[in-house]
């Protein structure tokens, strides 16, 4: 076979795996989502321990329901699984955590303007003061990095509201922080 | 189009050309609205630099990988079974008619010539090997639903899989293991991503190139500054020129800062613009 799998899509490579349990295509797949889906996990969740447990889950189910993917987008159908598993995993836990310091690093190899500090250390504070909706759409678009039409399939809106979200969570975001953007100025 | 339409096409890189048009003439007439657009242009890369960092547990990561890998594994070789099997049974009927039909001249040979089989069975006394378990690891099993298992035991599970013998690869193309071993490099990503980009994105795409290629920089930027005065996008306009300025002869740099503050006026931060200015007094024209 040949395959040159770095310039095959997200769903050809899942297909291989789907029809063939062609292991590297999905030791390729696996790479390019596992950093992504462990930090959404992390930070819905708040302890490594659970993003751990929650992205084991994620993995397997992805696995075991293989054969249930058979069209449409495969960023959108894992981190659908992955919102759904840490929903729920959440609501077991019947009480939300705050993301903890001890899970996170800084940025080590970036040097640190103490105004970027303070400026990021307010921007992820006003997010989390943003409504979960706008909260939601606005970090799996700039953290998570997916598109406008996989947000919209994942929470089960339309794409257009998804961008209106994202831009009016943006709107809150730039009130909330113009104050200190103006000190900083 | 509202205002805010127009700022919200913008920022989703969904305007068409003309209403690109339509936003800069609005926000060189109006301070304004050209002010909320560099806000919310400068907001957006601030959200993405505040994405939390994120230590990750790569031997975890890989944990799980190889275990699911070598339940794949399984699989692939279960299938090959259960194929080989398949392609026996459609021949059996053939087969079966085909001993069926010699069946009774063998019968007569066998009367006239069998002669008692000399195969002898393995005395209690002859050591028997059993065949070796099979160290291939099991896939899952179909009823379980892993949503439903405890945490723990599907990490034992992971982990249980995962000392099992790696399943040599099947694949024989070096290309594609080359490419596994080796995946695209930073540089070689922003390099694709500028390539196969155009417009707007091409120009976001070159600068971070730019920023990544120090030894290519000032080609890139080149490239760049033509894409954005092609679309007449001024804040890049400005940004290309005064990027392209700071690895410029101080002779050249002087011009390229000017243009710089020429374009990025209105549409630039002014501390920037002062910034800019600062460096032209700097080069001493």
């Amino acid at each position: 076979m040949n395959v040159s799998y770095t310039l095959l899509s997200d769903e050809e490579l899942f297909a291989l795996v789907r029809e063939g349990n062609d292991e590297q295509a999905f030791r390729a797949l696996f790479r390019r989502y596992d950093k992504r889906l462990y930090a959404y996990c992390l930070r819905a969740l708040g302890s490594s321990d659970d993003a751990k447990d929650a992205f084991q889950t994620i993995a397997m189910t992805v696995f075991d329901k293989r054969a249930a993917f058979t069209d449409g987008n495969f960023a959108a159908w894992v981190f659908t699984i992955a919102r759904n598993l840490c929903l729920k995993a959440i609501r077991q836990r019947k009480h939300n955590v705050e993301i903890t310091e001890d899970v996170l690093t800084s940025h080590d190899d970036e040097p640190q303007h103490s105004d970027d500090f303070m400026l990021r250390a307010a921007l992820r504070e006003s997010i989390g003061k943003l409504s979960d909706e706008f909260r939601e759409v606005l970090e799996l678009r700039y953290f998570d990095e997916l598109s406008y039409d996989e947000i919209a399939d994942i929470l089960g809106i339309g794409e257009s509201l998804a961008k209106i979200r994202v831009f009016r969570a943006k709107k809150q975001l730039q009130s909330m922080l113009s104050p200190l953007l103006g000190e900083l100025r | 189009m509202t205002n805010e339409e127009l700022l919200a096409g913008f920022l989703d890189r969904s305007l068409t050309e003309d209403d690109l048009l339509e936003l800069e003439a609005r926000a060189s007439a109006s301070p304004e609205l050209a002010r909320e657009l560099r806000e919310l242009v400068a907001m957006e890369s601030r959200i993405k630099q505040a994405a939390p960092a994120v230590l990750f547990p790569t031997a975890f990561l890989a944990t799980v990988e190889n275990s699911i890998a070598a339940s794949l594994a399984a699989a692939a070789v279960t299938a090959g079974v259960a194929g080989a099997a398949t392609g026996i049974s459609s021949w059996l009927p053939l087969a079966s008619a085909a001993v069926l039909g010699v069946a009774g001249v063998g019968t007569a040979i066998y009367f006239i010539a069998a002669t008692p089989s000399k195969t002898v069975a393995p005395s209690p006394s002859t050591p028997v090997v059993a065949p070796a378990p099979s160290v291939a690891p099991q896939p899952p099993q179909p009823t379980t639903n892993p949503i439903e298992q405890p945490p723990a035991s599907r990490r034992e599970t992971a982990v249980r899989t995962a000392d099992a013998p790696a399943r040599p690869t099947s694949i024989t193309n070096d290309q594609a293991n080359l490419q596994r071993q080796n995946p695209p490099t930073a540089l070689e990503r922003a390099r694709i991503r500028f390539e196969q980009s155009e417009g707007l994105s091409r120009v976001q795409a070159g600068l971070a190139l730019a920023s990544i290629d120090k030894e290519q920089a000032d080609a890139i930027l080149l490239s760049v500054q033509m894409v954005a005065d092609e679309n007449s996008l001024r804040q890049y306009q400005a940004e290309v020129r005064a990027r392209r300025a700071a690895l410029a002869s101080p002779a050249n740099a002087a011009t390229l800062y000017r243009d710089a503050i020429r374009y990025g006026t209105n549409v630039v931060p002014p501390s920037v613009i002062d910034e800019w200015r600062r460096r032209l007094d700097a080069i001493g024209n």
